[in-house]
């Protein structure tokens, strides 16, 4: 159990962040983002994982609005509740990041971005966000309150490759003692068109990412203490694969984890896996 | 010398109701688009303008190209703010104008329409001075540099 609630926690926190790649992006990775001023898109995703243990599956839509072509606002939110699930996701024991019933808001902001040639941009952005629980009032035990999410991402786009690297942090609101432990993270992400994906616009546009994420979990705190079985390092690393058809994207990925150091005896990570359709108004 | 004689030619015979006023065809050239919704978003923009009658934009080498009909009201800071609007970045642009050569009061020779003035140059100075001379509306096909400026060097007049 507590390994689904590791899983889950970070996966879900990560469900939220990812999808601001959309567009040109990563799926578990951070990217720069590329709407256009008064543009809407939506990333409708779904999300599987799994331990040693057990398994699991949640689903969540993010709607994304171009205020300016360098500020976006996104908004992420579960769909459906967590009884719906054919396993209802906790959070992780030793992570911070959003839970399954976590409403996200958030703006990023591209301050930087330079175009040099014909195809290729490299541009760096901000992100901050804001957590909302509304689902389960305590998560492992401890109380859910709201929580901050700060990242940052540079990154190179072309015709032929891609790459970003990125991090962030997430933290929760002290109440009563208790806190869901802070969480922090790093991504890395290179992409690539091959030769035979290079057809122009309208004809469908396809690349291959390598993506990589290592996240380092705080323990949780209950009444003033620390939570044995929670927090840990992780880092995972996988494959990915976006399809883009006029207006309409379709993603793919995995990740698997490559290194895992947890505390205490939580069951280990096995797998993440996404896929996300998109589509832009 | 061959740009001069036809502007001799074509800007004395050419009657005014015979040309709609106005930007005819652009290709824009345009810098940092790598993507599918990239060209999407673009296209969808330049398609809003009016009088546009046909869009295609082209990933791989970097350009939007706008064909408008003779009743657009759309300039070249148009599709440029288009453009930028979605992210991206506008570079240099290759057109077809119609429109009525006026003089400023500093001497240089204007292409004006109803909606846009272009600041005209050329290689050929000959070409230019014949041009000043035409008292009928013009079309000419060049290339406007990037930024905001609406300087068009005359590649052929029509």
């Amino acid at each position: 159990m507590s390994a689904i609630r590791i899983l889950l926690g970070i996966t879900a926190g990560f469900f939220s962040i990812a999808v601001h790649a959309e567009g040109h992006g990563p799926i578990f990775g951070l990217a720069t983002p590329t709407l256009g001023e008064g543009q809407w898109s939506s990333d409708t995703a779904v999300m599987s994982l799994a331990t040693e243990d057990d398994s699991a599956v949640m689903f969540r839509e993010m709607l994304g609005y171009g205020i300016t072509p360098d500020l976006q606002f996104s908004l992420s939110f579960p769909i459906g509740s967590a009884d719906d699930l054919m396993m209802p996701p906790n959070t992780r024991t030793g992570s911070m990041m959003a839970g399954f019933g976590d409403v996200e808001a958030g703006l990023l902001w591209r301050f930087n971005r330079v175009a040099p040639d014909i195809g290729k941009r490299s541009e760096s952005t901000l992100i901050i966000s804001a957590l909302a629980p509304t689902g389960d009032d305590r998560r492992r035990g401890v109380e859910v309150t709201p929580g901050l999410h700060l990242g940052a991402v540079t990154g190179y786009a072309s015709r032929s490759i891609y790459w970003w690297i990125g991090g962030g942090t997430q933290l929760r609101k002290k109440d009563n003692g208790d806190r869901l432990g802070n969480l922090y993270y790093l991504t890395g992400v290179f992409g690539w068109r091959p030769p035979v994906f290079r057809g122009d616009y309208p004809k469908p546009d396809w690349r291959i990412f390598i993506e990589g994420v290592a996240e380092f979990a705080e323990r949780d705190r209950a009444h003033g203490a620390t939570v044995g079985n929670s927090g840990g390092k992780r880092l995972l690393l996988g494959p990915s694969m976006l399809g883009l058809f006029g207006a309409w994207g379709m993603e793919g990925g995995v990740l698997f984890p490559v290194a895992q150091s947890l505390k205490g005896n939580q069951a280990e990570e096995e797998y993440r896996a996404k896929l996300v359709l998109t589509y832009w108004f | 010398m061959r740009l001069a004689i036809a502007v001799s030619l074509l800007a004395g015979l050419l009657p005014v109701t015979a040309l709609a006023d106005g930007l005819g065809h652009v290709k824009q050239t345009i810098f940092g688009m790598d993507c599918a919704p990239c060209a999407y978003g673009i296209e969808r923009s330049l398609k809003r303008l009016s009088g546009v009658e046909h869009v295609t934009v082209s990933l791989n080498d970097g350009y939007a190209e706008v064909r408008l009909g003779d009743d657009s009201r759309a300039t070249l800071a148009d599709i440029r703010e288009a453009i930028r609007k979605n992210g991206f970045t506008p570079k240099g642009a290759d057109v077809h104008v119609s429109g009525r050569i006026i003089q400023s009061d500093d001497g240089k020779l204007l292409l004006q329409t109803d909606v846009e003035t272009f600041e005209l140059s050329a290689g050929d100075r000959t070409a230019l001075s014949q041009l000043a001379g035409a008292d009928s509306a013009v079309t000419v096909s060049g290339s406007v540099a990037s930024g905001d400026g609406h300087h068009l060097s005359i590649a052929a007049v029509e």
